[in-house]
């Protein structure tokens, strides 16, 4: 991992996140009337993003949002838009279907309703369907986020987008690991980005959430990219390091079921060559909904039963809100700016599985365990470790 | 509607589809050399305009892609004479200048602002 880029609630950028992070700071707020609190990006220019403002109109919150967390991510691993790497340089990214703009789809509505302001399909015909903004789909396509990330920054390479719900972030930084580790590509952009905030996309999750017993989770907006090579190809160049993945694993489980989640930590740790002893930090992507902090607490506690001291428990959908198909990415990319700086900030929720929710990893266990949980039942593990030296 | 009108409104749709400043939309300006409108813009401008004078801009009104394919009217990258009268018939609104000959790459340089404005008004009369 040689580059992060985050645009995640609060103020835009890697240094303000890890910033915001390290204070506990939490950019959230309730909307009156709103059951759930919203994370947004605050003080983001879109224009910043775009050579031609006129661009915008051809991308939603969430393409912005990846293109300025995949700019931070490839200048930070050392190279400009244009570089000669981006000829094979690819991109893997967790995005989803947006359902549309409300103020687009409003029109269409309106210029379908007949006399007594009813719904008519006759008039969705004849009238809606003229009203409806040409460009939209462009906006709402989810493989349009790799299409906006690889124009910009010149990448011929390897492409992928996965709308696997919110597991795709993870999957995203995961499927990468996979793609570079077979050769099919040299470097690639891994992350995702997604809106929950925007309304068409909020309304049927807070739903969700509801059903599900939720109260203080909050719904977030951004995006979170990482930018992944060969451990041979980062050396050769000198480049800066934050840490290495190890392992990725993939898997499936009802909601609120525990087995599926500790075996797919057991299958992770098998697969990186590691036993649980090995681990300092266990990332999760967990907002605060019930019936999945339970699963999650019975897996974890259960895998590091005996162990003590307890890794560390961290993650920051808890302190900006569940960023959807990012939010696995999101926490993948904090999880190596930890692994870098040596630092894991505070996480801001009650502990689960018994693991410490502030202080330092045990001593000795400097490895990383990111988890992502969808509420769709995929499931997703990566394993990082710092650097490896020689040998 | 008044030209004056007409011109006004077509000239919103421009800065908003186009992100360029007011000024820059004089009657003279063309839409692709001077507002730097590219193939995805004109898909906005029909709408804008669409939504604007409520009215339909059937495809082939404005553009005329069918005439390319045309061996008749085509040839060599450049209107044949029987391509030009078609163009001109057909596209009253654009100002060929009585030019006798016109490659088909200089045909962007007679969609201006005067001309979206003499096509609009056509429409609306």
């Amino acid at each position: 991992m040689t580059g992060i880029g985050l645009c995640v609630p609060g103020r835009p950028g890697r240094e303000s996140a890890w910033g915001e992070a390290q204070s506990g700071a939490r950019p959230v707020a309730t909307a009156a009337g709103s059951r759930f609190a919203c994370g947004e990006v605050r003080d983001f220019d879109p224009a910043s993003v775009v050579d031609r403002k006129k661009a915008l109109k051809l991308m939603g919150p969430n393409i912005q949002f990846a293109l300025h967390a995949s700019r931070e991510a490839w200048t930070d691993s050392g190279r400009a838009p244009g570089h000669p790497d981006g000829a094979e340089a690819g991109t893997v990214l967790g995005v989803r279907v947006r359902p549309g703009d409300f103020a687009e789809l409003a029109a269409v509505a309106h210029a379908s309703l007949d006399e007594s302001g009813r719904l008519s399909m006759s008039r969705l015909g004849e009238q809606g369907m003229a009203a409806i903004y040409p460009l939209s789909m462009l906006k709402n396509l989810p493989n349009m986020v790799a299409a906006h990330v690889t124009i910009q920054l010149g990448l011929n390479g390897f492409t992928d987008s996965l709308t696997s719900g919110d597991v795709s972030g993870l999957q995203a930084v995961g499927e990468a690991f996979e793609v570079i580790r077979r050769g099919d590509a040299g470097v690639v952009l891994a992350g995702g980005a997604d809106d929950l905030v925007e309304p068409l996309t909020q309304g049927p999750v807070a739903a969700q959430w509801r059903a599900r017993g939720a109260s203080d989770a909050a719904l977030a907006q951004g995006s979170a990219v990482l930018v992944l090579e060969a451990r041979d190809r980062a050396k050769a160049r000198g480049a800066r390091v934050y840490g290495e993945i190890a392992a990725f694993v993939e898997g499936f489980g009802p909601v609120g079921a525990a087995g599926p989640i500790e075996a797919l930590i057991r299958r992770a740790l098998a697969a990186a060559g590691i036993g649980a002893e090995a681990i300092g930090t266990v990332w999760v992507d967990a907002c605060g909904l019930p019936d999945e902090d339970a699963a999650l607490g019975e897996a974890l506690a259960k895998v590091f039963e005996g162990r003590s001291p307890r890794p560390r428990l961290a993650g920051q959908a808890r302190r900006i809100g569940h960023s959807g198909a990012a939010s696995g990415a999101v926490e993948a990319a904090f999880a190596a700016l930890a692994l870098g700086l040596g630092q894991v900030p505070a996480f801001l929720g009650p502990g689960l599985g018994g693991l410490a929710v502030s202080g330092d990893p045990p001593p000795g266990a400097r490895r990383s365990l990111v988890l992502s949980i969808a509420s769709t039942g995929g499931l997703a593990a990566l394993v990082l470790v710092p650097e490896a030296t020689d040998g | 509607m008044e030209q004056q009108e007409i011109f006004d409104k077509v000239k919103g749709c421009l800065v908003e589809a186009l992100d360029v400043e007011p000024t820059e939309v004089t009657r003279s300006a063309r839409l692709t050399e001077d507002l730097e409108a590219e193939s995805i813009d004109f898909v906005d401008i029909i709408y804008r305009l669409e939504q604007t004078f409520h009215l339909k801009i059937p495809q082939g009104e404005l553009f005329p892609q069918d005439l390319f394919s045309n061996k008749q009217f085509v040839q060599g990258g450049s209107f044949t004479p029987e391509g030009l009268a078609a163009l001109r018939q057909r596209f009253p609104f654009l100002d060929t200048g009585g030019c006798s000959t016109l490659k088909v790459t200089e045909l962007p340089r007679l969609y201006t602002v005067d001309m979206l404005v003499k096509y609009i008004a056509g429409k609306v009369s």
